[in-house]
């Protein structure tokens, strides 16, 4: 017991407080926005104050520098592990921004890394970005950091990063490399989000003049690769809206509504692939496909020709019989 | 006591694999781990079956245990340096658990004994609690063909085995030495392929290759619902029970040799000082990472030359 | 005669002494102790009025008449109320005790909703008798021994010879007939004298007043000691569980019980370590809490000027010093005490600013989760367990929550009760008294460690 006492009373004079760092000099960032401009990395922090969020910005010749500079004009300790989101822009090299994250373990990786191109996001002191982002995004792992440095950094298929615009999420902005290409938007985003088996997707229908709009419940997507590479795309979906002159109690129109959903839906996946193939990036992780096939890469992915066959089946139509 | 000690060679099979073993072999044989591990264990189960170390003088059992001993605790104090305590130094991180050590090494040998019952529970309790959540992350997509030669395949069954059982056998007193383990090294295997598995799937195969302690990695993962997140902290405590309990089996493999039991203490501090002053040089870090399969085998085998008491078993 | 006068010399000054002369019969007794209707029915109505005969004894019709030897044994027996008779060289005693008890109430330390009411009171033989009540075998046996220079407690161990350890009861007896002290006031005294474990802060030593639970840890294999003058039993040896456990889950439906009983080993983990895991928590690794969490805390103890250790360990002390005066007052004041507690602790402190609003949850849920349990000493043993945690948490964090965890069950394993391991069933693992403590599921079995005669069945 005097041993015990005696070891406790030297651990408190001799190991002094290492790590230790009150709630109250805390201050806990919630996003980050990074910039690069005129050879220098611009930061943007958001701290968490209360109900309202406070902003602190810095610069430096690297990103450690711009951390340090924005710290220096709080009198609070940044704290990293509660971070929501990363955003970056298009100026800024991707692969400093992940590796930086990455070394460092005091972040937590499962915030979500995101591309904005407007500098003024933080202007309103009471939206908290990151929190929306987050609720936006929800906690799954389809954005999170980690998949994101994940598919950076094995290669298997290129990144995509969600753009935030005008206080919400729009579209996502696809890279190629370490480079970032196009935007895809609206419908281009639904169809890629069918062809990475996404379920909360939605199929808008043109026939004739009007439309159906299909919710998709459940996506079943099949590459294969051969001398061409084969896309199957599995739908089963429901009626969300439906302002068609056809008959939908009758088995032949609701074929005919089926085969018009998957025709469009492969025009569209057709035309997508066509964009991606052109930015040369590889969301869809088709060089994995071939790597497994003929372990090597004599024919990259944009070498093939592409065929895409959809079959959308309706299998709900709500309350409504017609 | 033949309960205990084969929970006592759970964690010692499975020590060395944090920080080393496993990103060692995930690097070297990417998709074919798998294949490695279960040759691996096959080895292991021959060398066990075959080998029988006796240690007679206490200078030479001494050197054998410090050398696992400052091996792993290197390993832990960088692994808890870089993600539980930052800013403190390394020697105060060592300080309390040398403490610990010492104040079960200086109880009996039963108290040891008694404590793997307990601490088998935890183990197994975090090892569920982190095995449950991370299956959802699991991908079948990172087994993807890699150039990987397959003779790797083999020299890593190799490093699996000695990882797994040099510990074993040098931390085997004279009273068990007839003491049948080989159904406990099987399950510990098992686990230990599965937390494997586990960290590729998720992973993938470049990751794996490229981080210091992959198995630590996938614990930040570990989220029970949206709420209970980042308690890569509380789960990671796994291993640490694994090497501390791998550190107290060699420390009482030492104690066990020695004429004076109380020299245990002058042992460990100034193997603390040694492991201390290792953790101030990152180059020792990295000579363990990438030589400690050569240390651990030649250390075999010179046992092997030195010791006649290797005996085949029939 | 030779008696006699030692008698009187010895009790010179002792007013209560009664020396009556009848014939040639010498009555000698002490009128505290002894009962006048006893003596009156039993030895005055009995004397002949012709010739006294040389042996008296024959006529004495009271159901307890000794025959005394020397003048160790008389001097004993007049002390515990027996009334001397001496006939010219005959001497004999005749048990004329009055009855000094109180009569038998409920138990108050270890009350249960279900279950026998009854408990042990002062006077040793209700108290032997209670227990025999329960049990009808003649492998019933007691060993008895007396304790105190001045005292002479009587003093029984009480054991079924073909379940417990005999050696155990030998060991035991070794250890009480070695007691060197002037006297025993209570049970409680002699504790120390029976376990030699002044490191270990939990109890070794079962303290109960429920005569059900001495005979069913007869029935287990333990051993349980009584004494004079004490409404309370000893039972031992005792593990850690048998605390955590109280008696009155066996008149419980089991499925419901163990629900409970899982809560109560939470609960004796959590009273030891919420304190030092808010502490870890909130100053080293701030990322274990859920972010909206951290920012409530954070705005919480924006206004509190110490750091979060000092914090705990105000409230902490302020919750054992409230503690202790309710105990210490009678009860009809301690509702007061109660009330002026509370008051401060959650609403003055908070308002002050000296403690956070969280900080309070912690200390009180600390303090309800050690409540759980009916052994004072467990409490204490908890509390010192807590604030080792406490400190070593706040340097290391949850590594060190981890590290003192490993201590204290290093520490659990380190002790033995005459022995046998203090924390038993869990470590070394035995499942069949695991199934009597920590869970309930049928069992009929003896555990391994206690007895020999391991099944339950034939006697």
């Amino acid at each position: 017991m005097k041993k015990l006492f005696l070891i406790l009373i030297c651990l408190f004079f001799l190991t002094g407080c290492y790590n230790y760092k009150e709630l109250d000099e805390l201050g806990v960032v919630s996003s980050i926005l990074i910039d690069f401009k005129d050879d220098k990395y611009k930061v943007k922090l958001e701290i968490y104050d209360e109900e309202e969020v406070q902003i602190f910005d810095g610069e430096g010749e690297n990103i450690t520098e711009a951390f340090k500079s924005a710290e220096a004009k709080s009198d609070n300790k940044f704290f990293y592990r509660h971070l929501n989101a990363v955003l970056v822009t298009d100026n800024v090299n991707i692969e400093h921004i992940i590796y930086y994250f990455f070394r460092n373990p005091e972040t937590n990786d499962n915030f979500s890394l995101i591309n904005t191109n407007d500098e003024e996001i933080y202007n309103d002191e009471e939206f908290n970005v990151g929190l929306a982002i987050r609720n936006d995004l929800g906690y799954g792992q389809d954005f999170s950091f980690f998949s994101d440095a994940k598919n950076f950094i094995n290669k298997t298929s290129d990144l995509t990063l969600p753009i935030y615009k005008d206080n919400k999420l729009d579209g996502i902005k696809t890279l190629s490399n370490q480079n970032f290409k196009s935007e895809i938007k609206d419908a281009e985003e639904n169809v890629l989000k069918i062809l990475l088996e996404n379920n909360n997707a939605l199929l808008n229908t043109k026939c004739g003049n009007d439309y159906f709009i299909l919710e998709i419940n459940s996506v079943d997507t099949k590459i294969k690769v051969d001398n061409k590479i084969k896309i199957k795309i599995n739908i089963k979906s429901g009626i969300q809206e439906f302002t068609c002159s056809e008959d939908i109690t009758k088995i032949d129109d609701l074929k005919k509504l089926e085969k018009l959903a998957s025709k469009s839906l492969e025009e569209d996946a057709k035309k997508l692939i066509d964009k991606l193939n052109n930015d040369s990036t590889d969301i869809l992780g088709i060089n994995t496909l071939i790597m497994n096939k003929y372990h090597k890469l004599d024919k990259y992915f944009n070498d093939y020709d592409y065929e895409i066959e959809a079959d959308v089946s309706i299998y709900k139509k709500g309350l409504l019989l017609k | 006591m033949k309960k205990e000690f084969n929970i006592l060679n759970y964690f010692n099979t499975r020590a060395l694999f944090m920080g080393v073993g496993l990103s060692r072999i995930l690097a070297n044989t990417n998709e074919y781990s798998f294949l490695a591990i279960i040759l691996g264990t096959i080895i292991g189960l021959v060398l066990l079956y075959l080998l029988r170390i006796e240690m007679k003088s206490s200078f030479f059992n001494t050197i054998l245990n410090s050398v696992i001993i400052v091996m792993s605790l290197v390993i832990l104090i960088n692994m808890i340096s870089t993600m539980y305590l930052t800013q403190m130094p390394k020697f105060l991180i060592g300080l309390p658990f040398t403490l610990l050590l010492l104040y079960l090494l200086n109880k009996d040998e039963k108290v040891l004994f008694r404590l793997t019952n307990i601490l088998l529970f935890f183990n197994l309790v975090y090892y569920f609690l982190s095995l449950f959540p991370l299956l959802k992350y699991f991908s079948f997509s990172a087994f993807n063909y890699t150039n990987t030669n397959i003779s790797n395949v083999f020299v890593s069954a190799i490093e699996f085995a000695l990882f797994s059982i040099t510990p074993t056998l040098f931390t085997r007193t004279s009273e068990y030495k007839d003491v049948p383990i080989y159904k406990m090294y099987i399950i510990s295997s098992i686990t230990m392929g599965v937390i494997f598995m586990l960290t590729y799937g998720i992973l993938g195969p470049e990751l794996a290759g490229i981080v210091r302690y992959p198995e630590y990695l996938i614990l930040k993962e570990v989220s029970i619902s949206s709420a209970i997140q980042n308690i890569e902290n509380i789960v990671s405590y796994m291993w640490i029970i694994d090497v501390f309990m791998l550190i107290a089996s060699c420390g009482n493999s030492i104690k066990h040799n020695l004429k004076n039991p109380k020299m245990i203490n002058i042992i460990f501090i100034v193997l603390l000082f040694i492991t201390s002053y290792m953790n101030q040089h990152y180059e020792y870090i990295l000579v363990i990472y990438q030589f400690s399969p050569i240390i651990l085998g030649s250390v075999l085998f010179l046992v092997w030359l030195c010791n006649k008491k290797l005996i085949f078993k029939h | 005669m030779d008696y006699l006068n030692k008698i009187q010399k010895d009790y010179e000054n002792v007013t209560d002494l009664v020396v009556k002369k009848i014939k040639s019969i010498h009555i000698i007794y002490l009128e505290t102790l002894a009962d006048q209707d006893k003596i009156n029915n039993y030895i005055l109505k009995i004397i002949p009025k012709s010739l006294i005969p040389r042996d008296i004894k024959r006529l004495v019709p009271s159901p307890n008449v000794k025959d005394v030897t020397n003048y160790k044994d008389l001097n004993l027996y007049l002390e515990t109320g027996f009334t001397i008779i001496i006939n010219g060289k005959q001497v004999i005693a005749v048990e004329t005790k009055s009855n000094l008890n109180r009569g038998i109430e409920s138990p108050t330390t270890e009350a249960t909703l279900y279950g026998p009411k009854d408990s042990l009171v002062e006077n040793y033989q209700t108290n032997l008798g209670l227990i025999k009540r329960r049990i009808k075998s003649s492998h019933f046996k007691n060993t008895v021994c007396n304790v105190g220079r001045y005292t002479k407690t009587m003093c029984s161990i009480l054991y079924i010879d073909n379940v417990a350890e005999v050696e155990l009861v030998d060991k035991i007896l070794k250890c009480l007939e070695n007691i060197n002290i002037d006297g025993v006031n209570d049970i409680s005294e002699l504790k120390p004298y029976l376990i030699n474990d002044t490191k270990n802060v939990f109890p070794a030593v079962k303290t109960t007043e429920r005569p059900d639970v001495i005979a069913s840890a007869l029935l287990e294999g333990k051993i349980a000691i009584i004494i004079d003058n004490s409404p309370y039993a000893l039972i031992l040896p005792a593990f850690l569980v048998d605390f955590i456990n109280p008696i009155s889950d066996n008149f419980l439906k089991s499925i419901n019980v163990n629900f409970i009983k899982i809560l109560r080993i939470c609960c004796f983990l959590l009273a030891i370590v919420l304190p030092a895991f808010y502490v870890a928590v909130t100053t080293i690794n701030q990322e274990t809490i859920p972010t909206s969490l951290l920012i409530n805390i954070q705005n919480q103890r924006a206004n509190v000027p110490f750091p979060a250790v000092m914090e705990s360990v105000i409230t902490l002390i302020i919750c054992e010093i409230l503690r202790e005066s309710d105990i210490r007052f009678p009860s009809s004041y301690g509702s007061a005490i109660s009330i002026l507690g509370a008051l401060i602790l959650g609403e003055a402190a908070v308002s002050a600013g000296i403690v956070s609003p969280i900080m309070i949850i912690v200390a009180s849920m600390t303090f309800i989760s050690s409540m759980i349990f009916t052994d004072l000493e467990v409490i204490n043993g908890i509390r010192y367990w807590r604030f080792i945690f406490l400190f070593i948490s706040a340097f290391f964090g949850l590594y060190g929550v981890g590290l003192s965890a490993i201590l204290l069950f290093t520490n659990l394993c380190n002790y033995e009760v005459l022995g046998k391991p203090y924390f038993y069933p869990i470590s070394p693992f035995d499942m069949t008294y695991l199934k009597e403590s920590l869970i309930k599921i049928r069992n009929n079995k003896r555990s391994r460690l206690l007895s020999k005669n391991r099944i339950k069945g034939d006697l």
